[in-house]
């Protein structure tokens, strides 16, 4: 009885008690959950908006490094003459003259942007036929005597065409605002070196170097950005897109001047 | 007590799910980033690997000018001073050598007679410019051109002939062994008849008339991962026809 009584009481009591705690053990755990779950999607957001900012701002190096590398490796072979056999001797291509003609060899040539032309920078090379040198493409040249790329923007994609088979211009990078390219020349009057644009180079067969400069912005639009300056040193209004200028020289090895 | 553990042990298995599907998720996530770290690991990792190819086959055509010109290191410094040496290069029991004036190329062709397509020991006197094809820079032709070691070898590895040290150059493709990095040296003689003067029409420097070969070097690097492989080839004037030498 007594058993009984107490298992009734304790029966009740313990119910009773239960929902009170049950009550208040959820509100402070939902508290508590809240608070942790407020502080985990913030940290969350936080983590996310930072990983995209990084991703963006990296995919413009990225996108830079991918562009001065196919650029690099036309400018870097730019000139190249091969050997050919003559009379059982050997001796350099003469037939090739790049983009001169006659006696004047023209390795690389370009088109000074304006408001309704693009940029465009020329290269060639000279290569034995049958060997794995490619234009910008990849492909090899169907053209005798010279292999040729071409670099220029369109649609705001930095593009390049080739001398193979496949015609036209290919993006190679997205996000291209400005390609701008001046070309190194050595007065032979007085050894003094200057960069031109392509409108103002006197002599195309003294061209020396070639300094590429590329304008790149990001994808997303909501970043607290502050002007900056473009590649000619005007100044590019802030749009919340985060902006990269990257410039780089490259030489023409071989002039053999 | 026995309805208390018997609450416990139900909500112990809510959490249980609770926990789980959270775990789940969040390995979801790491999961994630983890495979697109993995993924620009790996472009890096290629990326890293190519340009260390190509510098390291770019320091090979310079240790090859060197060899051709017989400089150590420093470029100024003759590699040998001993008479029995041509430049880099021991002149004695039947090794090629760098050909010094027209009558050196006789001897130099019985001495590489014996050697893959010409070659031994790095220097090549094929009989024309398209003797060494690009078959010959591919596959099993390939294996055989970077045969051998010292004395028995088809090409040659950075710095053995100048002296110039692998550890150094801090490059591990440059290393002697296992050999990674190779070039070899096609020697050509330049033409007469365009001889005298240097055409308008050519940039290229023309050789002396004293010295009138051409070098055609390339370089072959094979990468830490197999797939990276760099070729460079250049063709090398060592005494140009303006520096009166």
């Amino acid at each position: 009885m007594n058993a009984n009584h107490m298992q009734g009481m304790s029966n009740s009591g313990i119910g009773h008690r239960q929902h009170g705690l049950s009550m208040l053990e959820l509100l402070i755990g939902i508290t508590i959950g809240l608070m942790v779950s407020v502080a985990a999607v913030g940290s969350l957001v936080y983590s996310r908006v930072s990983a995209t900012t990084v991703g963006d701002s990296s995919r413009l190096y990225q996108d830079a490094a991918v562009a001065f590398r196919a650029i690099g490796y036309q400018i870097r072979q730019g000139g190249a003459r091969r050997l050919v056999s003559t009379g059982g001797n050997v001796e350099f291509n003469p037939s090739y003259v790049g983009f001169g003609s006659g006696s004047s060899t023209v390795v690389v040539t370009g088109v000074n942007g304006t408001s309704t032309i693009t940029e465009t920078l020329r290269i060639s090379f000279d290569t034995t036929p049958g060997f794995v040198v490619t234009d910008c493409l990849g492909q090899t040249s169907t053209l005798a005597n010279n292999v040729s790329s071409t670099f220029s923007v369109s649609a705001g994609a930095l593009t390049c065409g080739g001398s193979g088979s496949t015609t036209g211009q290919w993006q190679l990078i997205q996000g291209v605002e400005d390609f701008q390219v001046w070309y190194g020349r050595r007065d032979p009057a007085n050894d003094s070196f200057r960069y031109f644009t392509a409108d103002a180079v006197p002599l195309w067969e003294e061209v020396e170097s070639v300094m590429v400069c590329l304008r790149l912005a990001g994808e997303l639009s909501n970043y607290p950005t502050a002007a900056s300056t473009g590649c000619s040193g005007e100044a590019v209004p802030g749009d919340g897109r985060i902006r990269r200028v990257f410039r780089r020289v490259f030489n023409i090895r071989n002039l053999g001047i | 007590m026995k309805l208390l553990a018997t609450g416990l042990r139900k909500q112990a298995g809510i959490s249980l799910i609770i926990v789980m599907v959270m775990l789940l998720l969040g390995s979801v996530v790491v999961l994630g980033s983890t495979r697109l770290g993995w993924l620009n690991e790996k472009m890096v990792g290629s990326e890293s690997d190519q340009q260390r190819a190509f510098a390291a086959a770019e320091a090979l055509i310079r240790d090859a000018e060197r060899d051709i010109k017989g400089l150590q290191v420093d470029n100024s410094t003759p590699c040998s001073t001993d008479t029995a040496y041509v430049g880099c290069r021991n002149f004695g029991a039947g090794r090629p050598f760098f050909p010094q004036e027209d009558d050196d190329l006789d001897l130099l062709s019985s001495r590489v007679a014996g050697g893959t397509n010409s070659c031994r020991q790095g220097i090549c006197l094929p009989a024309s410019v398209t003797t060494l094809t690009s078959a010959t820079w591919t596959g099993s032709a390939l294996a055989t051109m970077t045969a051998g070691t010292g004395t028995a070898s088809i090409a040659a590895t950075y710095g053995q002939y100048t002296g110039a040290s692998p550890a150094a150059a801090g490059n591990p493709l440059l290393s002697a062994s296992p050999a990674q990095a190779w070039y070899w040296v096609e020697v050509f003689r330049y033409t007469d008849a365009a001889g005298l003067l240097q055409p308008a029409s050519t940039s290229m420097p023309i050789p002396d008339k004293k010295h009138p070969f051409v070098y055609r070097i390339t370089s072959y690097v094979q990468g830490l991962k197999p797939g990276t492989r760099v070729w460079l080839r250049s063709v090398y004037v060592p005494f140009p026809q303006n520096q009166n030498i």
